[in-house]
């Protein structure tokens, strides 16, 4: 069906009075071809052991080191910074690989305030800017604003999903049957002379289409009939979803032969999805990250898979052509304690880091500075320079950047989940 | 770390009882809700947390809230939310569900903490039964009534129940396609789960999810008609009233009333037992399905005659050669493979539109 077709088709059956507000179509600056990757670091990360590294040199209060691995191996690409592994580790490799290959792209922003140790609540704030409930996470309040007729407009594996019912978030992992949804009416998606249902060119013999006829016009008067606002909502829905566009086929055609698993997986899904014109924004996860006890041996391993992880987002990004049109930032949680417990965990910690690359970031920066001891300092505004009289950065001043990066700034969907901080200008 | 974590001191991080003889000397003692667990239940250290938290007020509204949203599949209006918005319509949901979550809860206590009597009375509840609301009550929050996306594990076992077999990919598969945690299977496109990276639910439908419903209602209406009607006529769980020949014209074209009805019961008990409507004979929504059901027969005898030796045959996966139960090999009188009237893929159309429906994917 075509756009327009389903836009009268909505307006004649009075459906589009029960979308989401957001489905009506708003003038912004925004642009859909503009594409978005939430990268979360499920559990808690330790910016220490990555992108903020301090080293082994004792705490003045008795708490031992930040770090197990000595400070002189702190290694350094360009203007980044970044942790070496302890020798109890076995390193990979995977880290000297990410730091020289994206660094002239990376952005680092150091000494973020989450103001929670709660994981619900970091959570929240990392994603969407604020720990107040209600919030929509970033990646679906862009996908409402630029491209919520999409069919999957919002893919998310996880993370914090919530969408305020702007958009549907869409899972599109864990599988390899995009071929068999693209083509429901084949018993074998590669052979279009079999079919479950017979399909005709004559619509009046085309069995399929006649009974898909009779069910739409079924939901339609259901839709009329129904009493209850909360089922009418849910039936339209339903209908919205069977008849918005879908390009499953385009999709599978851009997919890898085998998709792989875990968040590399996830990323050639997101990726395929961005350049079959099927979604602009989505969530890829990466867990694990809770290390409470044995930090060093199971947190650095994490890290690693994470950052393998982004390097294939990437890959699969460049392969797709795509990469002066898709942003990725990577987040957590919250920190971890710049210190061990005595089963060598780390515990949670409020100060946390971020990381970002891609379209419009300009990389082989860091901005935001954190002491010693991993607090967070306050930084000058214009300069960007630690000044104690400057402000302290919260993932608000981060949202703010990504919704003018977005240019959604302006939308009316946008400013129903306003965000309280003056604005400095992170990206550069 | 808190003390309810040492209170499973003796378990290992694969959640096996292993008695530890030692314990971390910076974390607080067992205890919950700033009480020290007694030193005699050292060796039923759980059975006790057990009871602290039974006796815990909060219990009993955190448990009528999970019954309330695993049943409805909506969460309650949070309160937190009142303070950053000022709609009035949703304060006043807010207070209107906190009195019906109230009675709940006292109910909950006065019938001896019984859940399956705390189901009863939440599905008993106006705000589970509701169909309709009366002139001049408005509900913007879209909080009364129920219709909540069925979720892959719910579909699949309403499948096995309605249609008696499960959505495998394959008959010899073991894992059913939606339920299952295949890499080919649809339970996270679908919405659900994989209990590590992947731990919460999409109870919204999107593009996605009414893909795997599109394929499940032609690879299931495609397979079900056929199971059924091999079953002698009092097993059918689909087809009691009609024949795999019942049609409602004859040979010469005339009407036959009998088949007529016939095939009106069996689409009264289809819309049964696949949505829990009990139509009336002359209902309108019947006299739709069987006008599909006749226009799927129409257009079919249109196809046979114009490519007879292509038609006659049911398309090869939706045929019966062996045995369901058995496995065997059926004889060429049992086997189904022909279809030269139409009519079992007409009943295949009418399940596909039925299975499709709002009331088969929602509950």
């Amino acid at each position: 069906m075509k756009r327009r077709q389903f836009m009268q088709l909505l307006g004649v059956s009075g459906m589009a009075a029960y979308l989401p507000a957001p489905f009506i179509k708003q003038a912004n600056a925004a642009d859909p071809n503009h594409f978005w990757v939430m990268v979360h670091a499920g559990g808690g990360w330790d910016p220490t052991s990555l992108c903020d590294p301090k080293g082994n040199a004792l705490r003045n209060d008795g708490r031992g080191p930040v770090n197990q691995y000595q400070t002189e191996q702190i290694k350094s690409v360009g203007n980044i910074r970044y942790s070496p592994y302890p020798d109890s580790v076995t390193d990979p490799g995977i880290f000297d690989n990410f730091f020289t290959s994206y660094q002239s792209q990376l952005l680092v922003v150091n000494g973020i305030d989450h103001q929670t140790n709660s994981h619900s609540a970091g959570t929240r704030n990392a994603w969407s800017g604020s720990s107040d409930m209600g919030m929509p996470g970033f990646a679906a309040l862009v996908a409402a604003v630029t491209a919520r007729d999409l069919p999957m407009t919002f893919l998310s594996n996880g993370g914090y999903d919530f969408t305020d019912s702007l958009v549907s978030p869409t899972r599109a992992s864990g599988s390899g049957a995009f071929q068999e949804l693209a083509f429901p009416n084949r018993p074998n998606p590669n052979d279009s002379n079999q079919q479950f249902l017979d399909q005709n060119e004559n619509s009046s013999l085309d069995i399929h289409k006649l009974i898909v006829d009779a069910s739409n016009k079924r939901l339609n008067r259901q839709i009329e009939q129904e009493l209850l606002p909360q089922r009418r909502t849910a039936m339209s829905q339903l209908f919205i979803a069977r008849n918005g566009k879908n390009n499953l086929n385009t999709l599978v055609n851009k997919l890898p032969g085998q998709i792989s698993g875990g968040m590399k997986g996830q990323a050639e899904i997101a990726v395929a999805a961005f350049a079959s014109n099927m979604a602009v924004s989505a969530n890829l996860v990466s867990g694990g990250f809770d290390t409470h006890g044995n930090h060093d041996n199971s947190h650095f391993p994490r890290l690693a898979t994470l950052l393998d992880g982004v390097d294939h987002l990437m890959q699969e990004i460049n392969r797709h052509g795509l990469a002066d049109r898709v942003t990725v930032v990577i987040g957590s949680d919250f920190g971890r304690t710049p210190y061990y417990n005595n089963g060598n965990g780390k515990d949670h910690w409020n100060v946390t880091s971020l990381m970002m690359l891609g379209a419009g970031v300009q990389g082989d920066r860091v901005v935001g500075a954190t002491d010693a001891n991993f607090n967070a300092l306050a930084i000058n505004p214009e300069s960007l320079e630690v000044d104690p009289n400057g402000v302290v950065l919260t993932p608000s001043h981060v949202h703010q950047n990504l919704r003018r990066l977005a240019g959604i700034e302006e939308s009316n969907i946008t400013k129903k989940y306003g965000l309280s901080n003056t604005f400095i200008n992170l990206l550069g | 770390m808190d003390p309810v974590a040492s209170i499973f001191q003796h378990w290992d991080e694969r959640g096996r009882h292993r008695v530890s003889e030692q314990w971390y000397s910076d974390m607080e003692t067992r205890g919950f809700n700033n009480v020290k667990m007694p030193i005699k239940f050292t060796e039923s250290s759980v059975q006790w947390l057990a009871q602290e938290i039974v006796k815990d007020p909060r219990f009993v509204k955190a448990t009528v809230k999970v019954m309330y949203t695993g049943l409805t599949g909506r969460k309650p209006i949070n309160s937190q939310l009142l303070n950053s918005n000022e709609n009035a319509d949703l304060r006043e949901a807010y207070v209107s569900q906190r009195n019906m979550l109230n009675s709940l809860e006292q109910q909950f206590i006065a019938e001896g903490y019984n859940l399956k009597k705390l189901a009863k009375n939440i599905i008993l509840s106006a705000y589970w039964r509701a169909d309709s609301l009366e002139n001049g009550v408005s509900d913007t929050t879209n909080t009364i009534g129920s219709s909540r996306l069925l979720t892959p594990e719910m579909l699949d076992r309403k499948i096995q129940a309605i249609l008696g077999f499960t959505w495998k990919r394959r008959s010899y598969d073991s894992q059913s396609r939606l339920a299952g945690n295949r890499n080919n299977g649809y339970r996270q496109l679908y919405g659900g789960i994989d209990s590590d990276l992947v731990n919460k639910r999409i109870t919204q439908v999107n593009g996605m999810m009414t893909a795997v419903q599109k394929r499940m209602v032609t690879e299931l209406s495609c397979k079900a008609v056929t199971l059924d009607f091999f079953k002698v006529r009092q097993a059918r769980q689909l087809f009691p009233q009609v024949s795999i020949n019942t049609s409602p014209v004859d040979d010469d074209g005339f009407q036959v009333p009998s088949a007529i009805n016939a095939i009106k019961q069996n689409i009264k008990h289809l819309h049964w037992v696949m949505h829990g409507d009990s139509l009336e004979i002359d209902d309108v929504e019947l006299q739709h399905t069987y006008d599909l059901f006749n226009q799927l027969k129409s257009a079919g005898h249109q196809l046979l005659n114009s490519n007879f030796n292509k038609y006659r045959y049911l398309p090869s996966s939706c045929r019966l050669y062996y045995h369901p139960e058995t496995g065997e090999r059926l004889s060429n009188t049992d086997e189904i493979v022909l279809d030269e009237d139409y009519s079992v893929r007409a009943w295949m159309g009418v399940l596909a539109y039925l299975m499709s429906d709002f009331k088969f994917v929602y509950e």
